[in-house]
């Protein structure tokens, strides 16, 4: 293209892979810099942050890691890294690396009201074990609990599902991807009755256009995006749409910006799909053969508590909005009721049954969503005109009806996080299904993951409170029994009712009936929306608060206990991305004083707990299941000492060095030389990576979610593999017959997972059939009604408050904020506001505001600059990366109440200048 | 402040000796971490300036190490954003040359090499997933560093 400049003068054999220098020719320091580099020691490895899994190959020397590069052999990256990818060497070197257990003491001994001081490991896991004991022996196992991560290693989210789920017999493990992904699994489930995207990165140079929805992939996943520009750049024809509530960079590539209002993506949606139903652009022999139709309860609360229990006033109206709603004119136009109806939310606890509808139904849900009617309703930039916002609409449903146009949906948390965040998945694979757009080379929709592993490990181990690895789940007596099997355990030693998601694990520590909590990877009292009643909770109550991470971070100021863990590089691992790539590296460095992995710590803890003290009978409460006592665990001991365990045996023995596992010897060829920490600070002989992973991908395997050999992946020429991955080949379209092996021969299509595959019958409003019918084979296209948030602007709290990330910060910041360039890049969080309402509330660029809601109130610096975020009028946007502008204080905890994931893109704020100025942060 | 600095930033040998020492100070849980205060302090961020500077006022800021991407020393306002159709950015860098003291930047060889074909080839034209620079090269801020980093040394 003629804007882009030549430069054949410029490029010279040899230099073109080169990663020195900023020219062609080496400068005489820039080649003392290459001959140094001669020393540095290169391995593949996989980037610590998104969900995008770039593959980088990193540079270590003298026990340190000392340099970076986009792995150009990866296919996801093909080179390229983002800055904070870039600046991954410089992670593990924060001054303030935690080395050594602190734990809060008075007069010597644990004080909960004492300061912290340094402790050895014994002394750390002493103090761990009896506060275990002691609230276990008043509560059951269901008043201890583990809050994981979708940055968890695939081996240490196993280790942490295995010990909780099987050794304590507690389903109180969830993961922060509860608060990222849980809405895209949900949809996943109730649609195709299996977990995660059927189609893969390729779909990208693949298709036509490419759709976001919520998803501002110019900053969160830049990688992705660049391989978008680039073919937008290659083919003028290719069209980018950006549908979000605010203009943002990826605005920037887009060909189509679409401003829509808070929550009405569910009402856009339905008039697509009336749309694309209008214009006959129904793929009726793909509907025909793969589809069936479906829908369920509107009556569904927002997974807030519903209680008064400490609750001050200001939340109280939202509090009786989980009981009963007050219909909006536009709620009653797509429900088919009246405004101003007082409706009970009496299905909040069966949030997630669905029944089968008629094609005829679906339609008629469909009628109200006119383009008046959605375009009046969505329009979200209150200076755009109606016309222009109807004309938008029109183009954006012409990519979609075009029979020819290949498309692709992506979306992440702008859907993930939404009190409706499961309908709105469901609603896009609605429109994708109907079409015939989906299972297909470069069409489908595509649910992008925020973090590292959230797939790889929160979802494919299942580290969530309701699940077992591969897809199953604890409340399926099947499942519990296969997982029995291949764990060697006795017949009901799992537990059969669900644990508590992670924002009901912060509701029950508050309620003090969680008093025991292991917070590993991640920072939950910085994360978790509504946070000042879990600060207090943690601070305030009986309970023992337990936190591992590599660095000081906001949730180890409400610890009790902090362990310094060991970072990316300090350990072997694996994480599987948004693709189902799975991929693997070894361990580059040692970790800095007495630092050790997650998983050294898992398996060290687990020494502390015999048999006789975990699988004996137990109380649970609310426990009701068949085949068990309600309110109990039974004992399993005697089943166990049929099968050889003895009731001295610890956990350790039984969960992780089991004789199998230690077959696995250390050190393995694989290693090339490559140290273990896990290996070293537990003095085995065994690889317990390897172990975990060979023993954690038989649950796979044969299953749909193939793994390779663990080995396979640490070859030279693997940059990780897509399972299913059969006969050593990867899967790039699932449920396609032609790329899939496990799709039926002769399907075409095959949606062969088999979760909610029996359905009853129903109208649009309830079950009028209860017979079940099967489903095999076929995908659910729902019908979901546009349904008003719980907490809108008001006459006080007049603006929208919208909250999320930044390119240069990588979730709560506690790694990247401790990288120079990156801090400096973006110091802290600021307001993004529209000019207009930055003038009406007396606020310059620069000042300090207040942002306050019926929660909470931080201070933030407002921000008028045009080169990241343009809000339209009405709503505000602050980052929450920063611990220092703690927006969580503000967010609300209401959630999708099919998924549990918390809505953290809308709730109502005031904006007002902050006059009087408390302290500054140094 | 000091003491926990002290405990937590010290390397595995000397953690040994420190432990056989008299017991470090406690350390309170408002001096842990990037925020300097309490859970339960609301904290008045600090203002800061961006970098507004022209193009060739301030010199280039030292890398990481050879390899990292550079950080954009001077004020980008004016020439973002960067869309399909435009690119500001170019002007300047693009200009093929080995750089001097006060010239731009060049962008190196590795932007013209297309990494999608197998081996790579090196082009003459900018490699289109390299279009948005601000995704690797950030501007900065007169922001001092919240906490050290010890990369390097």
């Amino acid at each position: 293209m003629a804007w882009q400049p030549t430069r054949r003068e410029f490029i010279q054999a040899g230099a073109t892979c080169a990663v020195v220098g900023a020219s062609g020719v080496l400068s005489p320091a820039e080649a003392a810099e290459a001959e140094r580099q001669q020393g540095w020691t290169w391995d593949k490895h996989v980037c610590r942050f998104c969900g995008v899994g770039c593959g980088i190959q990193v540079a270590t020397a003298g026990g340190r890691v000392v340099g970076v590069k986009g792995d150009p052999d990866s296919p996801v990256n093909r080179g390229l890294l983002c800055v904070k990818g870039m600046n991954l060497p410089l992670i593990p070197y924060g001054e303030d690396r935690l080395t050594k257990p602190l734990l809060r003491k008075k007069d010597g001994k644990f004080d909960k009201k004492g300061d912290f001081e340094p402790v050895s490991w014994k002394e750390a896991f002493d103090v761990m074990e009896r506060e275990w004991k002691r609230h276990v022996a008043a509560l059951g196992p269901t008043g201890v609990a583990i809050m994981g991560s979708g940055q968890y290693t695939i081996q240490e989210g196993y280790a942490a599902v295995k010990l909780a789920k099987a050794g304590w017999r507690t389903n109180n493990i969830d993961p922060n991807a509860r608060h990222c992904m849980a809405s895209a699994v949900a949809a996943f489930m109730q649609t195709f009755g299996i977990d995660e995207p059927a189609g893969c990165y390729d779909d990208i140079e693949l298709c036509d256009a490419v759709v976001l929805w919520g998803a501002n992939m110019a900053e969160m996943h830049p990688m992705l995006w660049a391989r978008i520009i680039d073919r937008k750049l290659s083919d003028p024809r290719y069209q980018v749409v950006n549908l979000t509530t605010y203009s943002n960079r990826s605005s920037d590539g887009a060909d189509l910006e679409i401003v829509f209002k808070p929550n009405t993506d569910l009402a856009i949606w339905n008039w697509l799909a009336r749309e694309v139903i209008a214009r006959g652009a129904v793929d009726e022999a793909f509907v025909k053969a793969h589809c069936v139709f479906a829908t369920g309860p509107s009556d569904i609360g927002f997974g807030l508590r519903g209680d008064d229990g400490h609750a001050p006033p200001a939340e109280l109206p939202n509090r009786a909005r989980q009981r009963a709603v007050v219909l909006t004119r536009e709620e009653a136009v797509g429900l088919r009721r009246k405004e101003g109806e007082t409706v009970a939310q009496a299905s909040a606890d069966k949030a997630g049954a669905h029944w089968l509808i008629s094609y005829e139904d679906f339609r008629k849900a469909l009628e109200p969503y006119t383009l008046e009617f959605v375009a009046q309703l969505a329009k979200g930039d209150p200076d755009e005109s109606l016309e222009s916002f109807q004309g938008k609409l029109r183009r954006l449903a012409d990519v979609y009806a075009a029979r020819a146009t290949k498309v692709v949906s992506y979306w992440t948390m702008g859907f993930n996080q939404h009190t409706r965040g499961t309908w709105v998945n469901e609603q896009a694979y609605m429109v994708h299904l109907l079409t015939g757009k989906h299972a297909r080379p470069g069409s489908g929709a595509f649910s992008l993951t925020g973090q590292p592993s959230a797939c790889g490990t929160a979802r494919e181990v299942g580290t969530f409170s309701h699940r077992l690895p591969a897809d199953m789940v604890v409340d399926n007596a099947e499942h519990r029994a296969h997982s029995e099997h291949l764990w060697r355990l006795p017949a009901r030693t799992l537990n059969p009712k669900v644990g508590s998601h992670i924002v009901q694990m912060m509701r029950d520590l508050e309620d003090g009936k969680i008093r025991w909590l292991w917070v590993q990877v991640t920072n939950p009292f910085q994360s978790t929306a509504n946070a000042g009643h879990w600060l207090t909770a943690a601070r305030e109550k009986d309970s023992f608060i337990v936190v591992s991470d590599v660095y000081p971070t906001f949730s180890t100021k409400v610890a009790d206990l902090i362990l310094p863990s060991a970072i990316i590089f300090e350990k072997w691992g694996a994480y599987g991305n948004s693709e189902r790539r799975t991929q693997t590296w070894r361990q580059q460095v040692d970790a800095p004083g007495e630092a050790r992995t997650d998983l050294w710590q898992m398996m060290e803890f687990s020494k502390r707990f015999t048999l006789a003290e975990v699988w004996g009978e137990k109380s649970i409460p609310g426990l009701q299941a068949e085949g068990f006592e309600t309110g109990k665990l039974p004992s399993v001991l005697a089943e166990a000492a049929k099968m050889g365990y003895r009731p001295d045996q610890t956990l350790y023995e039984v969960l992780y060095a089991t004789p199998e596992n230690r077959k696995l010897r250390w050190p393995d060829p694989v290693a090339r030389g490559a140290r273990n920490a896990t290996v070293q600070a537990a003095g085995i002989d065994w690889f317990p990576e390897k172990a975990l992973f060979e023993e954690y991908a038989r649950f796979g395997r044969g299953h749909g979610h193939d793994l390779a050999e663990f080995d396979v992946y640490y070859n030279d020429d693997v940059r990780g593999l897509r399972w299913p991955v059969v006969n050593g080949q990867e899967t790039r379209w699932r449920f396609n017959e032609q790329h899939d092996p496990y799709a039926a021969k002769g399907s075409g299509f095959d949606f062969y997972g088999k979760a909610m595959k029996k359905l009853p019958t129903g109208d649009l409003d309830r079950v009028t059939d209860p017979k079940p019918v099967g489903l095999a084979g076929k995908a659910k296209i729902f019908f979901r009604p546009y349904a008003s948030p719980p907490e809108s602007p008001d006459a006080t709290y007049d603006l929208w408050l919208c909250t999320g990330r930044v390119l240069e910060h990588w979730h709560s910041g506690t790694m990247t904020r401790r990288v120079p360039q990156l801090h400096s890049a973006v110091p802290e969080a600021v307001l993004y506001l529209h000019p207009g309402d930055a003038a009406a509330r007396n606020l310059k660029a620069g000042d300090l505001a207040w942002v306050e809601s019926r929660r909470g109130k931080v201070q933030a610096r407002v921000d008028l600059t045009t080169t990241r975020n343009r809000m339209p009028r009405g709503l505000v946007y602050v980052p929450w990366f920063d611990e220092g502008v703690l927006i969580n204080r503000v967010t609300l905890d209401a959630t999708c109440p099919i998924s549990r994931e918390t809505d953290y893109k809308k709730c109502a704020v005031k904006v007002y200048p902050a006059a009087a100025v408390a302290r500054s942060q140094p | 402040m000091r003491s926990l600095l002290v405990v937590l930033a010290l390397s595995a040998g000397c953690a040994a000796v420190r432990t056989a020492e008299a017991p470090a100070a406690p350390i309170r849980d408002a001096s842990l971490g990037l925020a300097k205060g309490s859970a339960f302090e609301v904290l008045t961020p600090p203002a800061v300036a961006e970098e507004d500077s022209s193009p060739g006022e301030k010199g280039v800021r030292p890398r990481p190490f050879a390899g990292a991407a550079p950080v954009v020393p001077h004020g980008i306002q004016g020439f973002l954003p960067i869309t399909p159709k435009e690119n500001s950015c170019i002007a300047c860098h693009g200009e093929a040359k080995v750089k001097k003291a006060g010239e731009p930047t060049p962008i190196p060889p590795t932007h013209y090499t297309d990494y999608t074909r197998r081996p790579p080839v090196a082009g003459e034209k900018l490699s289109g997933a390299r279009w948005v620079c601000t995704s690797c090269h950030v501007q900065q801020t007169d922001a001092r560093p919240i906490m050290g980093n010890r990369f390097g040394g």
